[in-house]
């Protein structure tokens, strides 16, 4: 049984509505419901930039618990224009998401007040100067230190997985380059050493003395996780596993100085690769994939990473293209 | 009852009915493990406190703070919800939270603490003090402080004081003695978790039912006249001999409110045994105040429990 004054009070309450809710943009000034990747964690940010290139955002963290604020969060009431509830947005308490980990919409923040927040830390404060900010932090008995720190520990499962995706740590998901599945041109340098391999394995079979798969390829593959990709890429898009075996190298004890190494050819193959390359990350976009890392071994001199940025079903998948030189 | 439910009723209502009950779940699980005279909204017994909290949390925070909207916008699932509410209630708790004599006490006395002939170090929660000479490094154990309690019993208490909505308990002179007779015991630094485990002990002896009727029925009972000082001392003094060595430990240790494993660990004996002879002592002492006016009960405690620990000490 609800108390009348309650009851009153609700009843008030209801006149005002509740805040409208729509999936997230990612534009700036935006606050928005974030979730990490698989969903643990929660929390309302605000965006205060964007990088289209990679469709990753700057956020900093809100908080509802308007007490807690230090000289470095910005305190904004309830307003008309806003949302009803008051809350701070933590200028120490930032980082990067991927725009996908987005789920809804629920206000914005004025643009000058976005501007004075992602500022504030570089500026030491100054930037919020004439908006309504906490007290400095005291010493070490500060109560707010611990609310700190607990957000600080919600704020890093948030952003963990972009955060690590941008500074080069593998992505969740690591796929075959569609280009070592591609047959290679008919007359290619390729093609003749793929030749001489397989006749290699059948002299082999012949003597009837057991086939030294090379462990780099195995380990390599189990490493990266590619095995059932390899298979996929087989189903959906007709290429040739078998392919990948030209790209192995043949231990020297039975390679005998005889083969060469197998040459790469790009060009014309490189382009076809990319349309199914871009398909595959179209479905990882549809299942919520947000960034993979897409394994190759070329024989080059340095190593070269490319993005490649496919949008599916409102959603992006970043495949970043590891062109790694050969072992 | 599912979030989905919730969810709905939020949309058309804000907060109804299972909304209210769903609070009032997590209220009623959070209240279990506080104290009601702290948290409890002035309320008596606990399901009045769980309907005040509820009451003053919904109206204050959900409704008056629009919380509920943020919690609504942030939860995907039930756990989201209870997680988030309770983190509101929480801070809730804290703001609401009702001071209590010890909280008073505590803050006089580390503003004594700071002056000679102690010594402060250290900042905030980690302000930590000692008498002035004092050499060590460690904090002070829980066994001392229980000691110290046990010793600082003999301090009388401002009796008329009982009345008032803050009471101060001790006069700066009396407040100044018992922490002597606290850091005089103890062999470590104190910390304010120490001179609150300190001043609980000293606050609530098993006489606190006794002290609090009496000295509801007569505010001006610590003005003897002769004749009734020596009925209160005649009246001790018969107890104390009626109960043996054993006997009195157990009086001196539950007025410190020391627990009956403490009891039973000093005497050698088991925790059911303790109980026990807790019980006889007890009615022994029951025996002895039915023989006095009612008004002087607290005296007699009062007189018995200082003896019994010089006893003690000796």
């Amino acid at each position: 049984m609800i108390p009348s004054d309650v009851i009153d009070a609700v009843a008030a309450a209801r006149q005002q509505g509740v805040p409208s809710e729509s999936s997230a943009t990612g534009e700036v000034n935006e606050i928005a419901v974030a979730a990490g990747p698989d969903s643990s964690v929660r929390r309302v940010v605000a965006v205060v930039s964007k990088d289209g290139s990679n469709q990753t955002v700057r956020i900093h963290l809100v908080a509802s618990e308007t007490e807690q604020a230090t000289d470095l969060d910005l305190i904004i009431e309830p307003r008309d224009d806003g949302l009803p509830f008051p809350y701070i947005v933590q200028g120490e308490l930032y980082g990067q998401l991927f725009s996908d980990q987005l789920l809804n919409a629920i206000g914005s923040l004025r643009p000058d007040e976005a501007e004075a927040i992602a500022t504030a830390l570089e500026t030491d404060g100054e930037s919020l100067e004439h908006y309504k900010i906490g007290p400095p932090l005291a010493g070490s008995d500060d109560t707010r230190r611990a609310f700190k720190d607990a957000e600080l520990a919600e704020l890093e499962e948030l952003v963990a997985a972009c955060q690590a995706w941008m500074m080069g740590a593998p992505a969740e998901r690591a796929v075959p380059d569609p280009a070592m599945l591609l047959p290679p041109p008919t007359g290619s340098a390729q093609e003749v050493a793929e030749a001489m391999y397989l006749e290699l394995l059948t002299v082999l079979a012949d003597r009837a003395e057991p086939i030294v798969l090379p462990s780099e390829l195995l380990t390599g593959l189990g490493h990266s996780q590619l095995f059932d990709d390899l298979s996929r890429w087989q189903t959906e898009f007709g290429l040739d596993v078998a392919r990948v075996l030209a790209q192995i190298r043949i231990p020297d004890e039975i390679r005998g100085g005889a083969l060469e190494p197998p040459l790469r050819e790009r060009g014309a193959q490189e382009d076809r690769s990319l349309v199914v390359l871009r398909e595959y990350l179209a479905c990882e976009a549809r299942a919520g994939t947000m960034a993979i890392d897409v394994r190759s071994t070329h024989t080059r001199w340095t190593r070269e990473d490319r993005l490649i940025l496919v949008k599916a079903a409102e959603r992006f998948c970043r495949g970043r293209v590891v062109l790694e030189e050969a072992a | 009852m599912t979030f989905d439910a919730l969810r709905e009723e939020y949309l058309s209502e804000i907060v109804g009915e299972r909304i209210y009950a769903r609070v009032r779940d997590l209220i009623a699980r959070a209240m279990r493990r506080r104290d009601l005279t702290i948290y409890g909204h002035g309320s008596l017994n606990w399901s009045d406190a769980v309907s005040e909290v509820l009451h003053d949390f919904v109206l204050d925070v959900l409704i008056g703070e629009r919380q509920i909207d943020y919690i609504m916008a942030v939860s995907a699932g039930q756990d989201d919800f209870d997680r988030l509410v309770h983190r509101h209630l929480r801070r809730y708790m804290a703001r609401t939270r009702q001071r209590t004599v010890i909280d008073n006490l505590i803050d006089r006395a580390i503003e004594r603490l700071r002056q000679p002939p102690f010594r402060a170090d250290g900042v905030g929660a980690e302000e930590r003090f000692a008498l002035s000479d004092a050499t060590w490094d460690d904090l002070a154990s829980n066994d001392d402080v229980r000691r110290a309690s046990a010793l600082a019993q003999a301090v009388p208490k401002d009796r008329s004081a009982a009345e008032e909505r803050a009471p101060r308990i001790y006069d700066s002179e009396r407040l100044t003695r018992i922490l002597t007779v606290l850091f005089g015991e103890v062999r470590g630094w104190i910390r304010r978790r120490e001179l609150h485990i300190f001043f609980e002990l000293l606050l609530t002896p098993w006489t606190a039912s006794f002290l609090d009727d009496n000295e509801r029925n007569d505010p001006a009972a610590s003005e003897l006249d002769p004749e009734q000082e020596a009925l209160v001392n005649d009246t001790a003094r018969e107890l104390v001999t009626e109960l043996n060595g054993e006997a009195r430990t157990i009086l001196v240790m539950k007025s410190a409110n020391l627990p009956d494993r403490d009891v039973a660990s000093r005497l050698g004996v088991s925790r059911p045994t303790v109980a026990n002879r807790k019980a006889e002592v007890f009615e022994a002492v029951r025996r002895h105040l039915e023989l006095v006016d009612p008004a002087l009960h607290s005296h007699v405690l009062a007189r018995v429990t200082d003896v019994l620990v010089i006893l003690e000490r000796s």
